[in-house]
């Protein structure tokens, strides 16, 4: 499935508005925002449809019912948006991950609870939020606001690493130990970025953590939790990926099309999240060229002078090198 | 005392889902108690007119049962004893509620996420290492450190 979707539902008394342009979108937050409430009209609108008194309007079948075998249910399932909520206790499941892996449906799980085997991205995680002027509109909005793909960090301040942490030692900490000479440091998985950092002999350095943004989700809560400590000395920098790096810095000839609606081209069914997407982009449009690229050693073409300069006026301005 | 159990529980009196077990087990006398309306008021801003209904300013009048997922939990776990919930049903927002009732009574709850109970100075017990942590700081240095989100993985 692919594509962006505007979604809307109501009765007399409340309306939720929400969009989706991924296959998993996070609702988390506060109790008593209505999260249980979106979840119950759904169900009402696909057991009764009109006759439930409950209004769905998206382009894309909005399904909340799941039966117990909901395995052969999400297999059977096409260009749905699939509501699910944490009584299901089997979003937790190895299994249920991999049948969202491929789904040639949209998933929105309402979850407090990270989900470490779904790639999900820090940008599809909301909260609801009543507006303003009526408890009767409730929108979901961003829960991490980013300052280009900077977080923990505010606008007009500056960060000047003394250590830069990057999530493995792939092509992108070959090339921002390239950046970063004699700063960069691998953090051996994703998971381990909030550890690391909690760490207090990084309590009077200033610490940059470079991740790929669309699948560290489940684990921006925790980071944050742990940056928090460390004040404006800690920010993440989270751009899609590394390989969306490349892609937006000019080096290789991208469609720009398809890096701003992202959403029209990354099948789900194709790929577990943007990230898959944009490294296989990569990899393909740069096939028997000499910018040949693989994700596991970076092809040193990358790493020339010119290059590297593109790479470096993509990194937000924030960033002092 | 507040007693956590951060991720994953092996208990046969674990409630994984308190929305769906207070629907069949909550006790009309639990409702209508002090404590059930404050944490009514707060969370889910509306008023106990009776065991069996509250006012919403959103929805009307409601059943008990369409209370929110995170009060529903927190009436469960201020009653039964008996049980180990699961509080991940609670937001933020109930974190200070969790911290009254354990100045109360010695209570276990599970979390699978890490909820924010605030600036100031608490009580809570880690079950998994045992820990006793009195600031935010400090059950971060626990849970984070100790990675008791990612046991599983």
């Amino acid at each position: 499935m692919i594509g962006k979707y505007k979604i809307e539902v109501s009765n007399n008394r409340v309306t939720f508005f929400l969009e989706v342009k991924r296959n998993i979108t996070i609702i988390q937050g506060d109790s008593g925002t209505g999260k249980t409430t979106l979840i119950r009209l759904l169900s009402d609108y696909n057991r009764l449809g009109q006759s439930s008194g409950v209004t769905v309007k998206c382009d894309k079948e909005c399904v909340a019912l799941i039966p117990t075998d909901w395995k052969q249910y999400i297999e059977a399932s096409h260009d749905r948006i699939i509501f699910l909520d944490e009584n299901n206790s089997f979003i937790h499941t190895k299994e249920f991950a991999e049948a969202v892996s491929h789904s040639d449906n949209y998933f929105v799980l309402i979850i407090r609870d990270s989900l470490p085997q779904l790639p999900y991205s820090i940008e599809e995680i909301y909260g609801m939020r009543e507006n303003r002027d009526s408890q009767k509109y409730i929108k979901a909005k961003h829960v991490y606001n980013e300052i280009y793909k900077l977080y923990n960090i505010e606008e007009k301040k500056a960060i000047a690493p003394d250590i830069v942490l990057t999530e493995d030692t792939n092509s992108g900490y070959e090339c921002f130990s390239h950046i970063f000479p004699d700063k960069c440091q691998s953090l051996g998985g994703k998971t381990f970025a909030a550890t690391e950092i909690i760490d207090p002999k990084y309590n009077e350095q200033e610490v940059l953590v470079i991740v790929d943004g669309a699948a560290f989700g489940s684990n921006i809560s925790e980071f944050m939790r742990s940056a928090k400590r460390h004040g404006d000395r800690c920010a993440l920098y989270a751009p899609e990926s590394f390989e969306y790096l490349i892609l937006s810095s000019g080096i290789v000839p991208a469609d720009k099309e398809v890096l701003e609606n992202t959403f029209d081209h990354a099948d789900s069914k194709l790929y577990s999240s943007w990230e898959r997407f944009y490294t296989g982009y990569l990899t393909n449009i740069t096939q028997n060229t000499p910018l040949r690229y693989s994700k596991h050693k970076l092809n040193q073409a990358y790493l020339s002078e010119g290059n590297i300069t593109k790479i470096k006026e993509t990194l937000p301005e924030m960033i002092k090198l | 005392m507040l007693n956590i159990i951060y991720g994953k529980v092996d208990a046969d009196n674990y409630i994984f889902d308190p929305d769906t077990f207070f629907n069949n087990q909550y006790d009309e006398d639990w409702i209508v108690d002090d404590f059930s309306k404050k944490v009514i008021a707060d969370i889910d801003k509306s008023e106990v007119q009776g065991p069996y209904s509250i006012l919403s300013p959103v929805l009307g009048s409601i059943s008990t049962e369409r209370l929110s997922g995170g009060v529903k939990t927190l009436i469960l776990i201020n009653n039964d004893s008996d049980h180990i919930f699961n509080a991940s049903a609670c937001g933020d927002n109930c974190a200070k509620w969790l911290i009254d009732i354990g100045k109360r009574k010695d209570i276990t709850i599970r979390l699978g996420y890490l909820m924010d109970f605030g600036d100031d100075n608490f009580d809570i017990t880690i079950q998994n290492t045992g820990r006793i942590v009195h600031s935010t700081n400090e059950l971060d240095d626990e849970v984070i450190g100790k990675r008791l989100l990612h046991e599983a993985e």
